[in-house]
């Protein structure tokens, strides 16, 4: 099936936020509501000889999706088309289930970073849904004629970011934005990691050269 | 709670989102349909969804990018694919222009105070603009009828609103000498300055579009058309280009690292460039000019530099005279000695020591090739000159380098030696290889004691380096090259951001013309103003008298003459003459910009300046109200924000200029040229009454007796009386390019822009990337050269020796004596190379873990830095921002943090002479460069407080933190309103009082100062939970007018016309 | 991870009192002819006591739950295979187990039941299908009721299992959550919360079969008189099988002790819930086999109470499958 998610270049990251503000604005996000967070990696080492990175991190598509196995009501979804794991919102009772199913979340879905998040004002569970209202059909390699074009469209998050450092597709689709880059990446010998997590595989891939840090995924 | 933003998908034609407060985007269907009247607001459509292509003004640089609308409300930004540096990207200032425009702190009408100053009880009332127009004039005229023209002084500067030209030229078209600016002397005119001084081309700063070339080639749509990227290696010292212009430099540096680049960075805290550098010198705060002699030494030693760019295009092999400190003229040093016929007279030929010879000989201008058949000059050289031990150039440089060996600079510089041994490799490797590589040199240096020492010396490294014009090189100019043997040889016209107020009044030297070229310009001006001459008007030989005079008695110019290239104030100075009245007492003030407490320097001191009645009346421009309006605003005027400003200036992008449409406009807001203009105008025709008895400034002449009238001069420059010139501009620059005709209106301009984002006028390549412009044959047959004197580069600095003698070339044909010899760190005179001064502030010496600092009782130094979040004084009100970064974060070593019992995320409280007393002068036996000498023990203000953010991002006894004010402290929420300057400002602490100012600019340090830090708690009235900026989003409420004006972007009335001037009524002097 | 407090008390109404509904079941079965009218007015107590239980900690859940309005989507999905989509089930399947049984035994009882006020509770859960048929099988007769009965009492018993056996196993079947994932969660919950009914149970036995000898119920005072040995006999029974529940928590508490990252409340743990809880219900259980009493039913409800109550909230506490780092 597809594996529709991000991957993201931390050699370029440089820890600005703006994915963050980019995401508040194109889906509605309230204050103190968030689908994605940028963690500051801090930095290993004694001053001065001292490494550090900045890990965007969002809903990590998980390929065996924990939280959609754990929802009791069916909100947490895969969508039929594209297997995007999405939350419906009319759906979901807010039960906070999915939270202790996913090893990317806090526990209260309310202390940054935390991909699941819960929404008091509307009552139920958000997260990253990759833009699906705009990207369910696109390849992520973006069309810069016309960037509403579905069939290339990207999130504002990657279409913003200020280093390029973001990019979307089908890791199954060897054409798309994301694998493109992945596939340079590996060529280039440079590191491929995943925020490992017992019982999960995440379908998110970060990008890492030892050059500028070593990596320590959530910073073990 | 409020869940209220701006969505797209939640635009419901009328019902409002249920269980959520007013989602802005949602309601405004339903009211905008206004039977089809087109008060279109700005002049997009407003029915239905459009895209207008524009240039967002976030920052200091220009992203262009693409405005979604919905029925007339801006519901989306991103960033433009075809930008060539910032390819797409938007950061979050340009994002949060949503919730700036519509923000409920914007002030759209002009507004009156109904009540005292002070933010506690603050008011304002609505008036119109004839009456706003009216009362400053008044204000104006009323007090330089009672004190002369040198009670009025304008400033500008705090981000936000650039009205660089307007504040530069309504002071003297008032005929007052008095602008400031809080950036200026601690923000690129350095940088600029030394750059025009050195080799009259562009300096070495990113921010400030000064240095191109990196980001050559970086884009899809460049390499397509074949475009090569060339620049290897760069040295970023003292800037942050990440994260000061996060879209565009920020994208530039990320894909020029992609593709290899390597990068060197220089700056004490662990920034996003440092991070990812492939080597990071974490300097101590201060200590550069150290660091950078350090380097001269080993290049020097090692014979690194390039040998034939040094020995025949710059003036280190020039032996210098001791006693006049500039280099011998071949007709002084050597008798008997002429010129050779070909040596045109504004070429002047200088002595060397031929190294083939050994003797001292002359040093022609001209080719290399030519030139090395007859000497080769030594760079190294000390010979007897008329009986005085003269050194060339190279030689007093490598003296002043002697003391800093790497180990030396690694102890006072707290880096490592190793690193700094392999910089200066990793700088010279790209020589070896007939490459280029360049530095970049930030802001941070411009903001210390050694403002104009480091970038003399940063520039002279890439001078000796021979890398200048050169693909890969950061001294690089742009556009077409001269054409071969067509032009005179360059020169540079000096006084008034490159010899504007020269060209108009006269005033300055034409440094590379002839001593009688000079002259006869000069003569040329009649006394009286001869309509068939071609002169303009107000050149005539009272008005060159009266503006040279302005230049004369500039408050801070008798020691610090650098300011006059932008012809400010030296910033004390000004707040000492509010406070003493001496030399004179600036009374009305026109402040262009946002929150000058946010952004001057030792803050307190400026608010208890103005506030013990010390400035009688404040006139205040800017889209929204900040610490500075609250606090002591009489009269501001609305200005536009960059969605609804048209073209405030056409935004390039490297060789690609977007057009800025004024998309959507609110209330009664007017580009920030107009009231200036306005006023100035309506000012002058009071005055123009009354010549005979205006005092013109400190002279004792009137107005009258001078033959002078209102306004002065070419009066206010930069941009417009009114909205419709604006357009005029935006429409002639893009018609070619949308396929618009003669006389196209704003209608058929915005129809044509309409979801159309390819309108963009591209110079070509070949036009815009060009190398080697000092290599092209000027008329004379010798190669161009640079627009010095010698026609050289000169890395000795010589035009700093006459302009601290006499005020050269700026106030010229008249003289000013020397500076006080105590503020000049050459034996009296400004250094003309980077050396290393006595440093008050900073730290002196490192002991063990280089904690030995210069003040016993602020034994810590901080130093301060950009953040994403914000641009200057700017987006402190943008929720989405500050749930983000709700504080400024104090950043501290783990080992300090201990010794303080400071954890991670504590608040602690930030201390230095400025809060916590001082004596205005200590006794270092400098006198201070203005005027007043304070005796009493004030102390200016309260400690700031912030929270800790600990880590191992700086150096022990190291903090970093940066500016910040709290626009919630005066929301109608607040139980006791305050101005919101004082709980979290750096600029509190930062030493504007007596520290010792840069020798050249007066600059006064904001970094690297002596400070103090404890444990604390949070202080009153701050925000910092992201739900409590919930009061700051888009809502129907103006906090500054009585009645509800409907949401901002909801009551149609607000998306009013552009504001209709009528005729200009006071005929002004032109 | 924090506790969630209202899955904590769901767990435990619901275990308990599905485990009361067990124990009534049990009593049912193993109960004779003679000795049926008190235990019958016992069992239709325990019968609502267990509902009352259950519904109670139905409702906890929609304390949980932030848009109560959407619980029906929990029944729309119950065939998602999520394991509280099985939780969910139990908990239905308990109630109905619950109610089938109240009416059984109401009409089991006949005569007797009808003046003891024990009242018509068969309005408590009218939707559920079942009820019709076991009231009309009570109508039929003597006879048609004790076989009612023995239904009943079978459905009671295999809805308690389900039930206490669910309320672990929603935990050790979370997808993701590794702290959970051991089998000794679901035998943990199950025994300690079959514990608590067998002691709630005993205690109500005591209660109304004293009351019953006081109350001047002819009847029921004769009949409790006439088999005091074989009413204890019935105490004994539970008793013992209270006992060896006891000893199964105390295994399959320190073998989850063993396994879950416990941290800094390890100590109250191991005390708590293997020793007070476990230990401590064993010899109450033991105690009231020897010489049965009510005072011996109360300690080892009191015991279990503490046991159950800490090992499920422990669950939570140890519950650092999620990166601790997240929260860096």
């Amino acid at each position: 099936m597809a594996k529709r998610t991000l991957v993201i270049d931390l050699d370029r990251c440089s820890g600005c936020d703006s994915c963050v503000v980019a995401c508040k604005f194109e889906n509605g996000i309230g204050l103190g509501n968030y689908y994605n967070h940028v963690k500051p990696i801090n930095p290993a080492g004694k001053h001065p000889d001292i490494n550090m990175y900045w890990l965007p991190i969002q809903c990590q598509q998980c390929e065996n999706s924990p939280c959609v196995a754990a929802c009791p009501t069916g909100a947490s979804y895969r969508d039929p088309d594209n297997n995007v794991v999405l939350i419906d919102k009319e759906t979901c009772t807010g039960c906070k289930t999915c939270l202790a199913a996913c090893p990317y979340s806090d526990p209260t879905g309310a202390v940054r970073p935390s991909v699941r998040w819960f929404n008091e004002e509307l009552g139920v569970m958000e997260k990253c849904t990759l833009c699906n209202h705009l990207t369910a059909t696109s390849d992520g390699v973006e069309n810069t004629e016309d960037t509403t074009d579905a069939a290339h469209a990207v999130p504002p998050c990657v279409h913003n970011c200020s280093c390029g450092a973001r990019s979307f597709g089908d890791l199954d689709d060897p054409a798309s934005g994301a694998s493109k880059v992945l596939a340079a990446a590996e060529a280039a010998g440079r590191g491929i990691h995943t925020i490992e997590a017992e019982g999960v595989t995440p379908a998110c891939k970060y990008i890492l050269s030892a050059e500028i840090a070593d990596w320590r995924g959530l910073g073990e | 709670m409020q869940e209220t933003t701006l969505t797209r998908r939640s635009f419901v034609k009328a019902a409002a989102v249920a269980g959520a407060a007013v989602a802005v985007g949602s309601t405004v269907a339903g009211c905008v349909d206004t039977g089809g009247s087109s008060t279109g607001g700005g002049a997009a459509t407003t029915t239905g969804k459009a895209m207008y292509g524009s240039v967002c003004h976030g920052c200091i640089q220009a992203c262009p990018c693409k405005v979604y609308l919905e029925d007339g409300v801006v519901v989306k930004i991103e960033g433009h694919p075809d930008a060539p540096t910032s390819i797409g990207s938007l950061c979050l200032k340009g994002l949060n222009q949503i919730h700036t425009c519509y923000s409920p702190r914007r002030v759209l009408y002009p507004l009156k105070r109904t009540g005292a100053r002070g933010a506690e009880n603050a008011a304002f009332e609505r008036i119109s603009w004839d009456e706003a127009v009216q009362l400053a004039a008044t204000k104006i005229a009323e007090a330089i009828e009672q004190y002369g023209t040198y009670s009025f002084f304008c400033s500008v500067g705090g981000g936000g609103a650039y009205s660089f030209m307007q504040a530069m030229t309504m002071p003297m078209a008032l005929g007052s000498p008095t602008v400031f600016e809080p950036g200026c002397a601690q923000c690129y005119l350095p940088r600029i300055t030394e750059a025009a001084y050195m080799y009259g081309g562009a300096d070495q700063s990113i921010a400030d579009c000064a240095v191109l070339e990196p980001f050559k080639g970086l884009a899809p749509l460049e390499e397509a058309k074949g475009v090569s990227q060339d620049t290897k290696v760069i040295v970023l010292w003292a800037a942050q280009p990440s994260v000061s212009q996060t879209a565009q430099s920020g994208r530039g540096m990320a894909e020029l690292r992609a593709r290899g680049c390597k990068t060197i960075v220089v700056d004490p805290n662990f920034s996003p460039d440092a991070v990812k550098a492939t080597i990071h010198l974490p300097v101590r705060p201060g200590s550069d000019a150290a660091l950078v002699l350090s380097w001269y030494r080993v290049i020097l030693d090692e014979k690194l530099y390039d040998e034939e760019f040094t020995k025949y295009w710059t003036n280190m092999p020039f032996l210098v005279n001791p006693e006049t400190k500039l280099p011998w003229l071949a007709t002084e040093a050597i008798d008997g000695y002429t010129p050779p016929a070909d040596m045109p007279a504004n070429t002047p030929v200088y002595v060397c020591v031929d190294e083939n010879t050994g003797q001292v000989a002359a040093l022609p201008f001209g080719d290399p090739a030519t030139v090395s058949a007859e000497v080769n000059p030594q760079v190294l050289a000390t010979a007897t000159v008329k009986g005085l031990e003269s050194k060339s150039c190279g030689q007093i440089y490598r003296d002043e380098a002697e003391p800093w060996t790497l180990a030396k600079a690694a102890e006072f510089c707290w880096v490592p030696e190793d690193r700094i041994r392999a910089a200066i490799d990793l700088y010279t490797s790209p020589l070896k290889e007939g490459k280029a590589a360049g530095i970049a040199n930030g802001v941070a240096t411009d903001m210390e004691e050694t403002a104009s020492q480091v970038p003399d010396g940063l520039m002279g490294l890439d001078m000796i380096m021979g890398y200048v014009n050169k693909p890969g090189a950061t001294l690089t100019q742009n556009g077409p090259l001269p054409a071969d043997g067509a032009n005179p040889r360059p020169t540079m016209f000096w006084n008034g951001f490159g010899g504007m107020f020269g060209m108009m009044y006269g005033i300055g030297y034409e440094v590379g013309a002839t001593e009688e070229a000079n002259e006869a310009r000069i003569a040329a001006i009649p006394e009286e103003w001869d309509p068939n001459g071609q002169l303009a008007p107000f050149m005539t030989q009272s008005t060159l008298w009266a503006m040279n005079q302005l230049l004369l008695d500039r408050l801070g110019m008798k020691n610090h003459r650098g300011l006059y290239n932008w012809c400010h104030s030296h910033i004390p100075s000004v707040r000492e003459a509010i406070e003493t009245g001496e030399p004179f007492k600036p009374r009305v003030w026109f402040d262009m910009s946002g929150n000058k407490f946010a952004v001057l320097g030792s803050a307190g001191a400026w608010y208890n300046a103005i506030m013990d009645d010390g400035v009688d009346f404040i006139i205040c421009q800017y889209p929204m109200i900040t610490s500075f309006q609250i606090e002591c605003a009489d009269l501001i005027f609305p200005l536009e924000e960059w969605l609804e400003a048209t073209g405030a200036s056409s935004f390039g992008q490297l060789n690609y200029a977007f057009p800025c449409p004024g998309i959507i406009h609110l209330g009664e807001t007017v580009p920030n040229s107009v009231p200036s203009q306005r006023v100035v105008a309506a000012a002058s025709a009071i005055l123009n009454e009354k010549l005979d008895s205006v005092i013109f400034g400190a002279t004792g002449q009137t107005m009258a007796e001078l033959k002078l009238q209102f306004p002065l001069g070419m009066g206010v420059m930069g941009g417009s009386d009114s909205e419709e010139v604006e357009w005029a501009a935006q429409i002639a620059s893009y018609s070619e390019v949308l396929g618009l005709g003669e006389g196209a209106t704003k209608e058929d301009f915005m129809a044509a822009l309409k979801d159309n984002h390819k309108a963009y006028n591209v110079t070509p390549p070949d036009q815009y990337w060009t190398y080697g412009q000092h290599l092209v044959k000027a008329d004379d047959g010798l190669p161009m050269g640079f627009a010095t004197e010698s026609r050289k580069c000169e890395v000795y600095n010589q035009i700093h020796i006459k302009l601290s003698r006499t005020g050269f070339p700026y106030t010229y044909p008249r003289e000013i004596g020397p500076i006080d010899p105590r503020v000049g760190t050459w034996g009296g005179d400004y250094s003309p190379i980077c050396n290393v001064p006595v440093q008050k502030e900073a730290p002196e010496v490192a002991n063990a873990n280089g904690l030995a600092l210069s003040d016993p009782e602020f034994p810590l130094a901080l130093t301060s830095g950009r953040v994403y979040y914000f641009h200057h004084g700017t987006m402190r009100h943008a929720a989405f921002a500050r749930e983000l970064y709700p504080v400024p974060y104090v950043r501290i070593n783990p080992a300090t943090a201990a010794e303080y019992g400071i954890a991670d995320g504590d608040w602690v409280e930030i201390s230095s002479r400025r809060t916590q007393g001082t004596d205005y002068v200590h006794g270092t036996g400098i006198e201070q460069s203005y005027a007043g000498i304070k005796e009493n023990n004030t102390k200016t203000a309260e400690p700031i407080r912030t929270k800790a953010y600990v880590a191992e991002v700086v150096a022990p006894g190291v903090l970093w933190m940066e500016r910040f004010w709290n626009p919630e402290s005066f929301d109608s929420t607040q139980s006791k309103k305050t101005g919101g300057w004082q709980q979290m400002n750096v600029n509190v602490i930062t030493n504007a009082v007596d520290c010792n100012f840069n020798e050249v600019y007066g600059s006064y340090t904001n970094r690297g100062f002596a400070v103090n830090i404890k444990k604390s708690e949070k202080p009153e009235g701050v925000w910092t939970e992201p739900k409590e900026f919930a009061p700051f989003l888009p809502s129907n409420k103006n906090e500054y007018l009585p009645d509800d004006i409907g949401v901002l972007i909801e009551n149609k009335a607000l998306l009013t016309d552009i504001v209709a001037f009528p005729a200009s009524t006071a005929e002004g002097g032109q | 991870m924090a506790v969630q407090w209202p899955i904590v008390l769901f767990k435990l109404l619901a275990g308990g009192g599905a485990g009361l509904l067990g124990f009534a079941g049990l009593a049912a079965l193993l109960s004779h002819e003679a000795s049926r009218p008190w235990l019958a007015r016992v069992n239709f107590a325990a019968a609502i006591t267990s509902l009352v239980l259950v519904a109670a900690g139905g409702a906890c859940v929609l304390l949980q739950v932030a848009k109560p309005a959407q619980i029906m989507a929990v029944v729309r999905n119950i065939s998602s295979g999520s394991p509280i989509s099985l939780e969910f089930l139990a908990f239905a399947v308990t109630l109905a187990a619950g109610v089938i049984f109240l009416l059984a035994s109401r009409v089991g009882g006949g005569e007797t039941a009808g003046e003891a006020g024990g009242g018509s509770a068969v309005g408590v859960a009218a939707g559920e299908t079942g009820v019709a048929g076991a009231a009309a099988a009570g109508e039929a007769g003597e006879v048609g009721g004790g076989m009612a009965v023995k239904i009943a009492a079978v459905l009671a018993i295999a809805a308690a299992l389900f039930m206490g056996f669910m309320t672990g196993y929603s935990h050790m079947a979370m997808p993701g959550t590794t702290a959970w994932h051991t089998p000794a969660i679901p035998v943990a919950f199950l025994a300690s919360a079959l514990l608590l009914g067998g002691f709630l149970y005993l205690l109500l036995l005591g209660l109304i079969r004293g009351r019953a000898a006081v109350g001047g119920d002819a009847a029921a005072a004769a009949a409790a008189a006439r088999t005091p040995s074989r009413d204890i006999a019935l105490v004994k029974i539970i008793a013992i099988s209270l006992a060896a529940l006891a000893a199964l928590t105390i295994i399959a508490a320190v073998v989850y002790g063993l396994f879950a990252p416990l941290g800094d409340f390890a100590i109250a743990f191991w005390l708590l819930v293997p020793v007070i809880g476990g230990a401590g219900s064993l010899v109450a259980a033991i105690l009231d086999w020897r010489r049965p009493a009510s005072s011996w039913a109360m300690l080892g409800l009191v015991a279990a109470l503490i046991g159950a109550c800490v090992l499920r909230v422990t669950l939570w506490l140890a519950n650092t499958g999620i990166s601790p780092l997240l929260r860096g």
